[in-house]
């Protein structure tokens, strides 16, 4: 008993006889796995996209940002029914597209402001949310979930929206004390912590954008563009970094409980001042909603229900280069030379790095996968939100 | 001294390569269950039994397949982070597991292999007879711990994982690990009758990875 750890060991030697099971006992679990890994997927899309910080739309298209271009003009009466984006700069006058934009956020702002403040849930108070999403193929589908407050505990149907309900408990997830609002949000997505993050933001909007930069910037380039078919891609622009990191705090948020209202205005406000905001009227959402929708000068948009102008929705539009889907065929290690060359230019010269994205263009991308502009790549609609009682209640 | 699971990844950013190629092909997730499942089926099964084993395993890897997309590749192991799932799925046992522990301690005979010996591993039937009276009071001194200071022990001790990834896996900072660690090895110390607890040197080595 010299060791000094002998109580280790101790530990370590207790059932020790107990054997890594065999290929037997394993196949059932693999077999799940398998069959879950050929279905198509849904929650678990959803699910992510809300609560894991996932950037649907930061890829290639930041350094070759072409402006979108909307006709629309603040004066009409009954915008159309039915936007589609120009990939054309004679459509004149961004200075229309950015008052149009600035008049829209500030209504959404004074709206937003105005409504009555919802009481802060409880930590573990249970919040159901519909989300319908669209993806093509496949289709619309329709996700329900339940998540509390804090994150703490999530539930949703085994089986898409059906059969038995399965709850997971993150009793790890507690907050680590000392991190800020937007630190804690980075930390961990839950609906308090969008809660939280939004309304720790300054009312002013330029502070406000500051705020959010830092925070995107910590948050991590590779971490906000995870999940893209080109992970090393990234915002390479502050006024992309900020939408896409404000939509994306706006959208978990909305999710849970929203945020305080004259936090979320001044949000709003801080939104129509990111360079290039443009917005679109007469759209509807992946339920099938009328919206408005915000956008960036990426591809990531917003959307607003034209009457409360909270956010009920979340997709990408192209504007002709991007979303870019990389040849499905690449291997691997091509992938890998090709993120770590960009990720590389990136640092050196903007020149190179514009180049290297036209080549890639050119060499590596699958015939047809650009969308043309206008085409919306991946929109999700959260239709419905409430608190409940718990899993199985909405 | 202590048993090391299987090797997991030869190239050091194994997983991590792994989890990504599945955001695009999801069927190569299978390779990481492969890869782990082994290990941790003997992890989990230590605690709770064969039964138990399989159902938390199968549900770890679901649940870690769920969240691939979240998953950050710059971690190139991905244990803590199934350990980490498996521990909050294994939570919900943790009843199961203090009255297994109690059992063992009180009767000499483990339920955990004793299932194992009814499913006709007749060898093991034989050695859980020859339990040593240490061995029991052992288990009654993880059965005494709470569930948190557990997780780390058993991490540390079963699932070879170090300080740091004991941290990621269960998303507490590493001082917790530590503190948590100290706390159980005093107690299972003063169980076996060790020294007084406050003379414990403070930690041991971490191991190498």
């Amino acid at each position: 008993m010299n060791d000094p750890a002998y109580e280790l060991t101790m530990v370590s030697e207790l059932r020790a006889e107990v054997p890594e099971p065999d290929d037997a006992r394993l196949a059932t679990g693999r077999a799940l796995l398998i069959s879950k890994a050929a279905k198509p997927e849904r929650t678990r899309a959803i699910r992510i996209t809300r609560f894991a910080l996932l950037v649907p739309a930061l890829a290639v298209t930041a350094a070759v940002a072409v402006a979108i271009t909307y006709a629309l003009s603040p004066g009409s009466a009954s915008p159309p029914a039915r936007q589609v984006a120009q990939g054309r700069s004679t459509t004149p006058a961004p200075v229309t597209q950015a008052q149009l934009a600035a008049r829209v956020l500030s209504i959404a702002s004074d709206v937003v402001s105005r409504a009555p403040v919802p009481a802060e849930p409880g930590p573990g108070q249970w919040i159901y949310s519909k989300t319908v999403t669209y993806q093509d193929p496949g289709g619309t589908s329709t996700d329900q979930e339940w998540i509390t407050f804090d994150g703490g505990k999530s539930a949703y149907y085994a089986n898409g929206n059906s059969g038995p309900i399965i709850v997971h408990a993150s009793s790890g997830m507690a907050s680590t004390p000392g991190l800020s609002a937007l630190a804690a949000f980075n930390a961990n997505a839950t609906p308090k912590t969008a809660y939280d993050a939004i309304a720790s933001l300054p009312r002013d909007p330029r502070a406000l954008l500051d705020a959010i930069a830092e925070a995107a910037g910590k948050f991590g380039a590779e971490s906000l563009a995870a999940g893209t078919p080109v992970a090393a891609s990234a915002p390479t622009t502050k006024g992309q970094l900020e939408f896409d990191y404000l939509s994306l705090l706006l959208w978990n948020a909305a999710g849970g409980v929203g945020a305080p209202g004259k936090a979320e205005a001044a949000a709003y406000r801080a939104m129509a001042a990111i360079p290039g905001v443009t917005v679109q009227q007469g759209i509807t959402d992946a339920a099938g909603d009328p919206a408005i929708g915000v956008s960036g000068d990426g591809y990531s948009q917003i959307l607003l229900d034209p009457v409360s102008y909270q956010v009920t929705g979340l997709r990408q539009v192209s504007n002709g280069i991007g979303p870019v889907v990389l040849n499905r065929n690449l291997s691997p290690a091509v992938l890998a030379r090709i993120k770590a060359k960009m990720a590389q230019l990136r640092k050196t010269s903007t020149t190179a790095y514009v180049k290297y994205l036209h080549q890639l263009v050119a060499q590596h991308l699958a015939a047809g996968s650009l969308p043309p502009p206008g085409t919306v790549t991946l929109p999700l609609a959260c239709s419905k939100v409430s608190e409940v009682s718990g899993p199985g209640a909405s | 001294m202590r048993a090391r699971g299987p090797t997991p990844a030869g190239e050091p950013s194994g997983d991590a390569v792994l989890i990504e190629r599945s955001r695009r092909y999801p069927e190569a997730f299978a390779g990481l269950y492969d890869r782990h499942a082994p290990a941790l089926h003997r992890y989990v099964a230590r605690r709770l039994g064969d039964g138990a084993a399989d159902d938390i395993v199968a549900d770890t890897f679901l649940d870690a397949f769920r969240r691939r997309h979240t998953y950050d590749l710059a971690i190139s192991d991905a244990r803590p982070w199934l350990y980490g799932i498996a521990a909050n799925l294994a939570g919900k046992h943790s009843r199961a597991e203090v009255r297994m522990l109690r059992a063992y301690a009180r009767t000499g005979t483990d339920p955990v292999l004793t299932v194992r010996a009814m499913n006709g591993h007749a060898d093991e039937a034989d050695s859980r007879l020859s339990a040593q009276a240490v061995q029991r009071q052992l288990a009654d001194a993880i059965a005494g711990l709470t569930a948190a200071d557990r997780d780390v022990l058993l991490l540390i001790a079963w699932a070879d994982l170090s300080y740091a990834e004991v941290a990621a896996a269960l998303r507490i900072p590493v001082g917790t690990v530590r503190s948590r660690l100290h706390r159980a090895r005093a107690r299972v110390r003063q169980a076996l009758g060790g020294r007084d607890p406050s003379g414990l040197p403070e930690e041991r080595q971490e191991p190498a990875r």
